[in-house]
């Protein structure tokens, strides 16, 4: 049987007349790199905070390494990981305290992997934590997080405000723990670039629904892209199966679809197309083609 | 826990020196310019308010720090049950409140008593562990607010009154109230204290701690509510009764001048000298009398409950100070400070090594002006000069004295619990008379039933005019003439009750109509910690009482027109069950003030978006 770190099913979250997560359901398998895409307002902080138990859902069930997330023992919280991306510490301490203060609480803890992870950063253990710059936080806070052998680590968008130096650290610094732990790590981040280098699975939320769960290659090959000549313009969207976006660039447009086969060339022509071709696709333009279909934008097409 | 209760103290720690070294500095300059452990009112107020009224604001921003969104997940999502993270928090929280508390408080009590000849009692170390369990009750009600997802639950503040305003009886009820209070609060705190703090308790016990007193709270808003239905429409039109007495009212007779009111009372008088009476009056000297029990000391009492607090001799600048310890009056020069001797109730003695058992007051007495010092049973004179207590006065066995002298241009009063007495005013004040009284006019009705005595000096004695808005049993209200005669005879010369009312029965009555639950719980609580009281009554005292039948149907309907409201809201809403009944209970008893606390402590609206 498989087993999963989080599971949900048919879970909704309303906030009066806005729905934040519409019949979600989702199992995400043990083990790996699990990234977690989506826009402002896709659902995903509300979905860590329920599957943490900060918050009730509306209605449907969530599950944190197998247990009901509304009632989450105080040893499954010990096996579930949680950075935020203010990385909130206790800033009146000292790190050499809060290390210690954390420490205290996970008797798995593994002094080694704090050692490893923490130099990546330049943190002064008796540096306030008030004092240490926003890298140096997120560094200690990684530390620490990885330290206590999670099974499940959660990184709610962690590089976010990081410098390209600090942001740097942090991955090279997940990424060697990823290789030798047995953590499964749930990576929420907008830097697809990010997204690319660690991601083994994609999960793709938009407008509080699921929209992807695949492996970033697969989601890769369900995006194509294709270029036209159409001389009496682009048809409506309707008349495009899985339009995603199109651009009109020297005379061309520019169409990305989703879930298509080899025979959309053909269709494109059938539409009106006098010449098409097919060209490659990478994880960060397919991704955003994805996020961005049903967003209000100024047509573009013509 | 222990490393989080660490964390969060050190968090506060150097606050908490902060505020010490500041209350501190703040006592020693109030000690040298007063008496530091005989706080007048307004001082002993200001402590409260700054002490235990940061206690709660400090309660509601170490909640609300950790409350915000990611800092609540930082603590709460760990390998620890959330009873210990909070038990951790709120000790860390009283650990902070006792370092800027307790310990300038006991700095300044220990120092004044082992570095001066003040009088310290072992009463004022007790009084600390009051005001450390007054500030822990601000502090968690501060940190209720926050963690509770009920608005309203400030309204708890309310709860510092039961701690602060009575005059317990015994230490048990001066410690009872405070220690079940703070139990109440750690439980709905710990109920109240989950990872998601925007679930509403459903827990029928916590609901109840919370809704009674809230409802406490609001029997007062609603008694307001009248202002609004009925007095201000009543004014805006012109009609108010207070602008157009009722004839046969009790206020009415508001409406002569004093001299006069003897004439309105014995108006229907078939005494044959009624008319001459109410004459003489229009030409007497009118003074006044109460029968007021007042609440005398106890011993042990909290010094914040001290009335004077020592008698002074100017002319030997000598303090004379009352010890609960020793039973006692002390006395040391204004100056040096040595001590002078002590007074008990035998007389003087050279030093407090002197004393014997025997010469303890058995009871702690009110201090008088500069001279005098009364118990219930007694009342003695200081003859500082020739270093003599006489006593002056002692009613009969089985009398006590219901407050001290009432002293007025022509007369000296004391109330007893039976009788009035009028005194020479030259006599009584002369060191070398023992005071007999010239007129005791027995209580023609139960003194708590007496609002006033007017007095009007005739030639051949007074007439005391008697009055009350319950002077005959619950509202019904009258005024009485009684001729006390100079040869010591009493005759009652006429009673005028006052049938007619000011205000209708339900607009007088409202207090009662709101929650006769309510009324019922503040009458019983107050009674059993402050049972000499007067102005609180007994359950069977209430249940006496005899409304208008109307009333009680008015009651009847609003208790369940409440427990019908309590119920759609808790349905609107999709309370969980037991919160349900545990409403519709709470409205159908309490009445009005329970369907307000139901919408308080129940969501207006759903939440906003944060995702």
């Amino acid at each position: 049987m498989v087993q999963h770190c989080i599971e949900t099913n048919g879970l909704t979250k309303r906030f009066g007349k806005k729905t934040a997560l519409k019949d979600f359901t989702l199992a995400v398998e043990r083990g790996g790199i699990h990234a977690i895409v989506g826009s402002n307002g896709a659902g995903k902080s509300t979905l860590f905070r329920i599957l943490l138990g900060m918050a009730t859902p509306t209605s449907g069930s969530a599950k944190l390494l197998g247990e009901d997330s509304q009632n989450l023992s105080a040893q499954t919280r010990g096996r579930a990981g949680y950075v935020n991306e203010e990385h909130t510490l206790p800033l009146w301490m000292k790190a050499r305290e809060v290390t210690s203060f954390q420490k205290s609480f996970y008797p798995l803890w593994n002094q080694e992997i704090y050692n490893s992870v923490i130099g990546y950063f330049d943190v002064d253990p008796e540096q306030k934590v008030a004092g240490l710059s926003r890298g140096e936080r997120a560094g200690l806070n990684l530390s620490m997080a990885l330290a206590q052998a999670p099974d499940l680590l959660v990184l709610d968008e962690p590089t976010l405000g990081l410098d390209v130096v600090a942001k740097q650290s942090f991955l090279e610094a997940l990424m060697f723990t990823e290789t030798d732990g047995n953590t499964t790590i749930i990576y929420c981040s907008h830097q697809m670039e990010e997204i690319e280098r660690v991601a083994d699975e994609l999960i793709i939320m938009e407008k509080g629904t699921l929209q992807n769960n695949s492996s970033p290659e697969a989601f890769v090959e369900r995006i194509s892209y294709w270029i036209g000549d159409f001389v009496n313009g682009l048809p409506v969207s309707d008349k495009i199966p899985g339009y995603l976006s199109a651009k009109k660039i020297d005379g061309q447009h520019h169409i990305m679809v989703a879930d298509q086969g080899a025979d959309f060339g053909q269709h494109l022509k059938n539409i009106g197309a006098e010449t098409v071709s097919q060209s490659s696709v990478n994880l960060e333009r397919a991704i955003n083609a994805f996020l961005t279909k049903n967003h209000n934008s100024p047509d573009s097409r013509v | 826990m222990l490393e989080l209760f660490k964390s969060e103290f050190l968090r506060y720690r150097k606050w908490s020196f902060v505020a010490m070294g500041v209350f501190l500095a703040a006592f020693a300059f109030v000690a040298r310019i007063k008496p530091f452990l005989q706080p007048e009112a307004t001082q002993m107020a200001l402590s409260f308010l700054i002490m235990v009224g940061g206690s709660l604001i400090f309660g509601l921003m170490q909640m609300f720090l950790h409350k915000r969104p990611n800092h609540w997940t930082y603590l709460v999502h760990r390998p620890v049950p959330p009873h210990q993270i909070l038990l951790a928090l709120l000790a860390a929280g009283g650990a902070v409140i006792t370092i800027a508390v307790v310990i300038p408080w006991f700095v300044m009590t220990a120092g004044i008593d082992l570095f001066t000849n003040d009088i310290v009692d072992i009463r004022h170390y007790v009084f600390i562990l009051f005001f450390l369990l007054s500030c822990l009750v601000g502090y968690l009600i501060g940190t209720l607010a926050v963690l509770n997802a009920s608005k309203g639950i400030l309204l708890l503040v309310v709860l510092m009154l039961l701690l602060l305003s009575p005059d317990p009886v015994t230490n048990f009820w001066q410690f009872f109230p405070a220690t079940a209070i703070i139990a109440s609060l750690l439980y709905l705190n710990f109920v109240s204290f989950k990872p998601d703090l925007s679930k509403h308790t459903s827990n029928p016990l916590a609901i109840a701690l919370l809704a009674v007193p809230m409802s406490g709270v609001l029997v007062y808003g609603l008694i307001l509510s009248t202002g609004i239905f009925y007095h201000i429409p009543l004014f805006v039109m012109g009609v108010h009764p207070d602008n157009n007495p009722v004839e046969d009212s009790f206020g009415y007779m508001w409406n002569f001048e004093e001299k006069e009111r003897p004439g309105y009372v014995l108006a229907n008088s078939q005494h044959p000298k009624a008319a001459l009476f109410a004459k003489q009056a229009e030409l007497a000297d009118v003074e006044w009398i109460n029968t007021y029990a007042w609440i005398f000391g106890r011993q042990g009492q909290l010094p914040m409950k001290d009335g004077q607090y020592a008698l002074k001799h100017k002319e030997s600048n000598t303090i004379w100070q009352f010890s609960h310890d020793h039973m006692l009056l002390e006395g040391r020069h204004g100056i040096s400070k040595k001590p002078v001797g002590v007074i008990g109730k035998n007389g003087f003695l050279a030093a407090l090594v002197d004393a014997t058992d025997a010469d303890r007051f058995d009871a702690i007495p009110f201090l008088v002006g500069d001279k005098f010092i009364q118990t219930k049973k007694t009342l003695y004179q200081v003859n500082f000069d020739e270093r003599l207590l006489d006593i002056k006065f002692q009613p009969a066995e089985g009398t006590t004295i219901l407050g001290p002298p009432q002293f007025r241009e022509n007369f000296v009063a004391l109330a007893t619990s039976k009788n009035t007495l009028i005194f020479d005013k030259h006599e009584f004040l002369d060191e070398y008379e023992v005071a007999v009284p010239e007129y005791s006019v027995p209580h023609p009705v139960a003194p708590e039933n007496i609002l006033n005595i007017l007095t009007y000096r005739m030639v051949d004695g007074y007439i005391l005019m008697y009055m009350g808005r319950h002077y005959l049993g619950f509202h019904e209200s009258a005024a009485e003439i009684i001729h006390a005669k100079l040869d010591g005879g009493v005759e009652s010369i006429g009673i005028r009750k006052f049938s007619a009312k000011k205000h209708p029965a339900w607009v007088m009555h409202w207090e009662d109509i709101v929650s006769p639950v309510m009324r019922v719980l503040n009458n019983m609580v107050h009674h059993a910690i402050e049972p000499t009281e007067t102005g609180h009554k007994s359950f069977s005292e209430l249940m006496a009482q005899r409304y208008p039948s109307h009333i009680y149907w008015i009651v009847g309907i609003f208790q369940m027109v409440s427990a019908a409201g309590c119920y759609f809201l808790c349905r609107r809403h999709s309370v969980e069950k037991q919160a349900t009944i545990t409403w519709t209970i709470l409205g159908a008893v309490i009445s009005l003030p329970a369907f307000v606390a139901c919408m308080l402590m129940n969501p207006w609206r759903v939440e906003k978006t944060t995702a």
